[in-house]
C-alpha cells in the first residue's frame, strides 16, 4: 500500500528534509495519526517501512500539488461555499489525479490524504466545516479517485492532539468544547497555548510526532466529530483502495 | 507607456496611486478588479479626463457624459478651491522617463500649474498663467499672462517628435483610446470617413476606411483568429461615401454579413483590434471598461492572449474570473490591481496578489480561481492594514 500525503506545514503532516543521500519525509503528529490507524488494519507501519527504504510514502508539499495544476478544468464556487472551499476542492482534485496516476504506474493499492486546518484564525462555525469537508470529497469524486480522505481538525490539529491527552488520562474525558475553540494562534487562550499548558513545554514537531508514535496519545480514543468524520473516511477509502492488479 | 498614475480630487480618486508609491510600476497590460464602487471606471476617467484637459476641452468631455463640473470634484476635498491634480509617469522610451503633473481648478476650468520633468531635468513649467518651456540646448521660451483652459502644450508649438513633449502631447491627444463610453451599436451604423473612432465607437468603419490595404488585412487576418468561420473582413463604403464593415461566413451559402448584423461581442473586438493594428506607434493605450462584455469564453482566452502579446498598453477593467484565470501566475502577479475603498472612503490601490489571501492561494488555485475562492471583505481588510503599514513607514521615514 501506499500512502499519498499533502498538508499545511512541518507540525501536521510533515515535510521533506535535506539527508545525505537526498530528501526524506519527515512525518508529523498527523502523518503518524494516519498510519497508527492504517497499522490496525495492515499491522504493519507505514511510516516504519517507509523510513526504512520501502518507498510506500509520497509527500507533496504545497508548491508540489500546485505544479500539478494544469490549465484546466477551471473550478467555480457553488452556491453554498464560503471562501476557501475552492482551494479545498481544487486541492483534493488534484492530489487525487496524483494518486490515481501513482495506483497505474505502480500497481498498488494507494490512500491519499488532504490535510488543512479548517480555520486559523477564528473558531469554524460547525456548517462551515462540512462545507469544507463536503468540498475536499468533491475534488476527489472529481478526479474519479476513490480512496481520498479529508483531513480537517476543527478547528486545528492541536485540539485532536489535547483531546488525545486528556482521554489518554481520562478516557471519559468530554472533549467536544475543543472544537469550539479559536484556531488563533495569537489569542489568550490559543490551542497552541493550551497544549503547551498541559505538557508543560512547548512541543516541537518531532515532540509531538513522538507524543503519537510513542503511544501517549492514541488517536483510536480521539472522539471528536471532525476526527471522527476523517477516521471514517480513512475506513471507507481503505474499503475502496483499489487492489494490486496482480 | 504610462507606469503610474497619481490623482486628487477627482471623484472617489484622492489621494490616490496606481499603483501605490515605491511598489513596481504598472505593466503594459494592467487589470483592475474590486468591488462595484471602488473607483475602478474612474481610473479611466480620469485617464480619458487628461486627453481632454492636453486637448483643452474639458467642457466637452463633460457635455460627452452629460455632468456638470461639480460631479468631478471628490467629496474629501476641503479646501476653498477645487483643485484636481494629477501626476503622471511616462515611459516614453527604455531610458527616459517623464513626470506629468498639472493642477486644473474644476470650478473656474483653469490650469494653475503644470510641470513635465524628464530623467529629473524640467521641460515645461506652467505657473499662475506663466509658462516657461525648455527644449534641448535652447534658451527658455517664456510666456506670460496666459489664461489656459487645458494643458500648456495645446497652446503652445513645441517640435516634432522624437521632441519629448511631443511625444507626450501626442500619447494624450491621440494615442490613448478609451472604451469607457462603448456602444457596440454606434459601430453598426454606416459612418463618415474619419481621423480615429469615437468615444462610443462611432466611425470605427469611417477611421478603418482611411488605414490602408495591409492593416485592414491585418485587421482581417486577425479578426479570422478569433472567429475561425469567417473570412474576408472589409470596409466599404456606400453611395453617400459611408463606410461599413461587412465579412463573409465560412457556410456552404457563403453568406455575407453587414455590420448592422454584427453581434455585439464580434464588434467590441473588431473596435479592439482594429485599434491595435492600426497602431504605428509603440506608445499607444486602449482603456477597456468591463472588457468581458458580451464576449463568448473561448474569444476572450484569445482575446486576452492577443493584448498580453501586443504593442499596446491595456489597462482594463473586470469583474470575470475567466480573465483572470487566462493569464499565467507570473503575469497576474504584475498586473492585477485590486481597487478598494478604505476606511474613510477613497479609493486605494495595491496587487492583488500582494494581499496574503490571495497569495497564499495561488498555485494550488489559478488567479482566477483564488478571486472567486477569497472574501472581498478579507481582502480589504488586508490591504487596509498594508496601507496603513505604508503609511506608517512613510511617516517615520519623514520623522
Amino acid at each position: 500500500m501506499i500512502l499519498v500525503l499533502s498538508g499545511e506545514g512541518p507540525t501536521d503532516i510533515g515535510t521533506q528534509e535535506q539527508v545525505v543521500t537526498g530528501w526524506e519525509f519527515a512525518p508529523g503528529p498527523m502523518a503518524w495519526i494516519i498510519d497508527k490507524l492504517l497499522e490496525q488494519k495492515t499491522n504493519y507501519s507505514l511510516l516504519e517501512l517507509n523510513a526504512n527504504g520501502g518507498d510506500c510514502v509520497d509527500f507533496l508539499n504545497e508548491g508540489e500539488l500546485a505544479a500539478l495544476r494544469g490549465s484546466k478544468p477551471f473550478f467555480l464556487p457553488r452556491g453554498d461555499d464560503t471562501p476557501g472551499n475552492v482551494s479545498l476542492r481544487k486541492g483534493a482534485y488534484l492530489l487525487g489525479k496524483h494518486a490515481k496516476g501513482i495506483v497505474s504506474e505502480r500497481n498498488s493499492p494507494v490512500i491519499a490524504v488532504f490535510f488543512r486546518d479548517a480555520d486559523r484564525t477564528n473558531s469554524t462555525p460547525r456548517t462551515e466545516w462540512e462545507g469544507k469537508f463536503a468540498a475536499m470529497i468533491q475534488g476527489f469524486v472529481r478526479a474519479d479517485f476513490q480512496s481520498g480522505v479529508p483531513m480537517i481538525p476543527r478547528p486545528k490539529s492541536e485540539a485532536w492532539m489535547l483531546c488525545g491527552l486528556l482521554k489518554g488520562t481520562n478516557a471519559k474525558e468530554d472533549c467536544d468544547w475543543l472544537e469550539d475553540e479559536s484556531g488563533n494562534d495569537d489569542s489568550p487562550k490559543s490551542l497552541k497555548g493550551q497544549l503547551a499548558d498541559h505538557l508543560h513545554y512547548r512541543p516541537t514537531r518531532d515532540q509531538q510526532s513522538e507524543l503519537v508514535s510513542g503511544g501517549e496519545i492514541d488517536p483510536t480514543l480521539i472522539d471528536l466529530p471532525s476526527f471522527i468524520a476523517f477516521r471514517d473516511e480513512l475506513d471507507r477509502a481503505y474499503a475502496n483502495a483499489a487492489p494490486p492488479l496482480n | 507607456m504610462i507606469r503610474r498614475i497619481q490623482i486628487d480630487n477627482f471623484k472617489s480618486l484622492d489621494g490616490f496611486s496606481l499603483p501605490p508609491v515605491g511598489t513596481q510600476p504598472l505593466a503594459n497590460f494592467t487589470c483592475l478588479i474590486g468591488a462595484n464602487g471602488s473607483g475602478k471606471t474612474s481610473v479611466l476617467q480620469v485617464l480619458d479626463f487628461l486627453c481632454y484637459f492636453m486637448r483643452g476641452d474639458i467642457r466637452a468631455w463633460l457635455k460627452d457624459r452629460g455632468w456638470e463640473d461639480d460631479r468631478l470634484s471628490s467629496s474629501f476635498d476641503s479646501s476653498p478651491v477645487d483643485l484636481f491634480k494629477a501626476s503622471i509617469l511616462i515611459q516614453l522610451d527604455p531610458s527616459t522617463q517623464a513626470e506629468w503633473s498639472v493642477h486644473y481648478n474644476l470650478y473656474t476650468s483653469e490650469c494653475y500649474e503644470e510641470k513635465i520633468v524628464i530623467n529629473g531635468d524640467t521641460f515645461l513649467e506652467v505657473k499662475d498663467g506663466d509658462v516657461t518651456i525648455l527644449e534641448g540646448n535652447g534658451p527658455p521660451r517664456i510666456f506670460t499672462e496666459l489664461s489656459l483652459r487645458g494643458s500648456a502644450l495645446e497652446a503652445l508649438q513645441v517640435g516634432p517628435a522624437p521632441n519629448p513633449l511631443r511625444v507626450i502631447k501626442e500619447l494624450f491627444s491621440n494615442n490613448i483610446a478609451t472604451f469607457e463610453l462603448f456602444s457596440p451599436h454606434a459601430v453598426k451604423r454606416h459612418s463618415p470617413h474619419s481621423k480615429n473612432m469615437g468615444k462610443r465607437g462611432e466611425n470605427l468603419a469611417g477611421f478603418a476606411a482611411d488605414l490602408g490595404t495591409a492593416i485592414q488585412r491585418r485587421i482581417s487576418d486577425r479578426m479570422r483568429e478569433f472567429y475561425p468561420s469567417i473570412q474576408n473582413v472589409q470596409v466599404a463604403d456606400d453611395r453617400e461615401l459611408k463606410s461599413f464593415f461587412l465579412f463573409e461566413s465560412e457556410n456552404f451559402l457563403r453568406e455575407v454579413v453587414y455590420s448592422p448584423h454584427f453581434s455585439d461581442g464580434f464588434t467590441r473586438i473588431l473596435a479592439i483590434v482594429t485599434q491595435v493594428e492600426s497602431s504605428n506607434v509603440s506608445n499607444r493605450v486602449l482603456l477597456l471598461d468591463e472588457v468581458e462584455d458580451g464576449i463568448h469564453p473561448e474569444v476572450m482566452a484569445k482575446l486576452i492572449d492577443y493584448l498580453v502579446n501586443s504593442n499596446t498598453q491595456v489597462i482594463a477593467t473586470t469583474h470575470s474570473p475567466l480573465i483572470l484565470n487566462y493569464l499565467t501566475d507570473d503575469q497576474a502577479r504584475k498586473s492585477v490591481l485590486f481597487l478598494y475603498r478604505n476606511w474613510e472612503g477613497r479609493s486605494r490601490s495595491c496587487r492583488y496578489f500582494d494581499l496574503p489571501s490571495a497569495k497564499s492561494k495561488l498555485g494550488i488555485l489559478g488567479p482566477g480561481e483564488v478571486y472567486v475562492d477569497t472574501s472581498i471583505e478579507q481582502l480589504i481588510r488586508e490591504a487596509e492594514e498594508m496601507e496603513r503599514g505604508a503609511s506608517a513607514q512613510a511617516g517615520a521615514v519623514a520623522q
